[in-house]
């Protein structure tokens, strides 16, 4: 498979990458954990890629404050309330169409627990808002299972 | 540049700009993209023939160290085919990328989209990285004031960035 020109970081990858940023971010990362994410970072100049992208998107996360619309308590207050239920996801114009219908799913579940693999396929396949809700209830005992 | 004044070059950079070096790296990998496979995959070479103790050592800043020096031989090279550019210039570039309000404004209005899109995909991880990047508030207060475990709210914030990243490579795929 060629590689299109503006290549997309394969899930399995980005997940990786933003595991092993939020672990360096947080200061918590020992010898044997250094010696691991070595070996990753040699992997593949698609690794370095990857955590130097996430790298960049954490420094201009910083922008994100300029629009934000809620106090601290507010933030807390939806982030709450937001518990065991999945967002369906509405159209955002000017971004591109492509990553709308995949994102939900890429947030409820990860690659990293392939038991899901299947759900995934039938989440992205039967996805509609139709079936929004039942999906949804499907999706929470997912997600909750995977998180907890 | 002989070997060691480019080395104590980059250390200074990196000393004195810390993060805006690291932003303007992956920045500049990320939009040069004709340059991005030459430059990553010299970080990667490097990488490989790294010593493995100094390395481990500190891992992270040797990343951001080895990109600091390929971009700053990237730069030499672009002086010698008669670009405009010096070695004082990435300094002067990371200022500007800091400093510069048209480019504060593009991002903003960027990240002001990805925002919007993260909060009502995932409230949770949106909270969670307004809280820790703009609030400043650490993690472990976060998962307590969600009533999650800490681990938890790694995952959101990790879920946050990987879903600006794919928006991210959305809106440069869309015509």
């Amino acid at each position: 498979v060629n590689t299109p020109k503006s290549h997309r970081i394969p899930n399995e990858i980005l997940d990786e990458a933003t595991t092993w940023f939020v672990e360096f971010s947080e200061g918590e990362v020992g010898e044997p954990q250094r010696q691991q994410f070595i070996v990753w970072l040699r992997t593949s100049p698609e690794h370095i890629r990857a955590y130097l992208q996430i790298t960049a998107h954490w420094e201009d996360a910083r922008a994100l404050q300029s629009s934000r619309r809620h106090s601290v308590d507010e933030l807390i207050a939806l982030a709450r309330t937001s518990s065991n239920v999945v967002q369906v996801p509405v159209p955002v114009s000017g971004l591109g169409s492509g990553g709308l219908s995949r994102q939900p799913d890429q947030l409820q579940f990860s690659s990293k627990t392939p038991d899901q693999g299947p759900h995934t396929g039938t989440f992205k396949r039967k996805f509609s808002i139709a079936a929004s809700i039942a999906l949804a209830a499907m999706g929470s005992l997912a997600w909750y299972w995977y998180t907890y | 540049l002989p070997t060691e004044p480019r080395h104590a070059f980059v250390a200074a950079l990196e000393k004195s700009h810390g993060h805006k070096l690291r932003r303007y790296l992956a920045a500049r990998m990320r939009n040069a993209a004709a340059d991005v496979p030459d430059l990553v995959q010299e970080v990667f070479l490097r990488l490989l023939r790294l010593d493995n103790h100094e390395a481990i050592r500190n891992t992270q800043a040797y990343l951001y160290t080895i990109a600091s020096h390929v971009l700053h031989q990237h730069a030499l090279r672009r002086a010698a085919n008669g670009e405009t550019s010096d070695v004082t210039d990435i300094a002067s570039e990371l200022e500007r990328s800091e400093t510069d309000p048209a480019i504060q404004l593009e991002i903003e209005q960027q990240f002001e989209q990805l925002g919007q899109g993260l909060l009502e995909s995932s409230p949770r991880a949106y909270a969670t990285l307004i809280l820790h990047r703009c609030e400043g508030l650490p993690l472990q207060d976060i998962s307590q004031r969600l009533g999650v475990s800490y681990s938890m709210t790694k995952k959101y914030l990790a879920q946050a960035l990987k879903y600006i990243e794919r928006r991210l490579e959305d809106s440069k795929e869309a015509p």
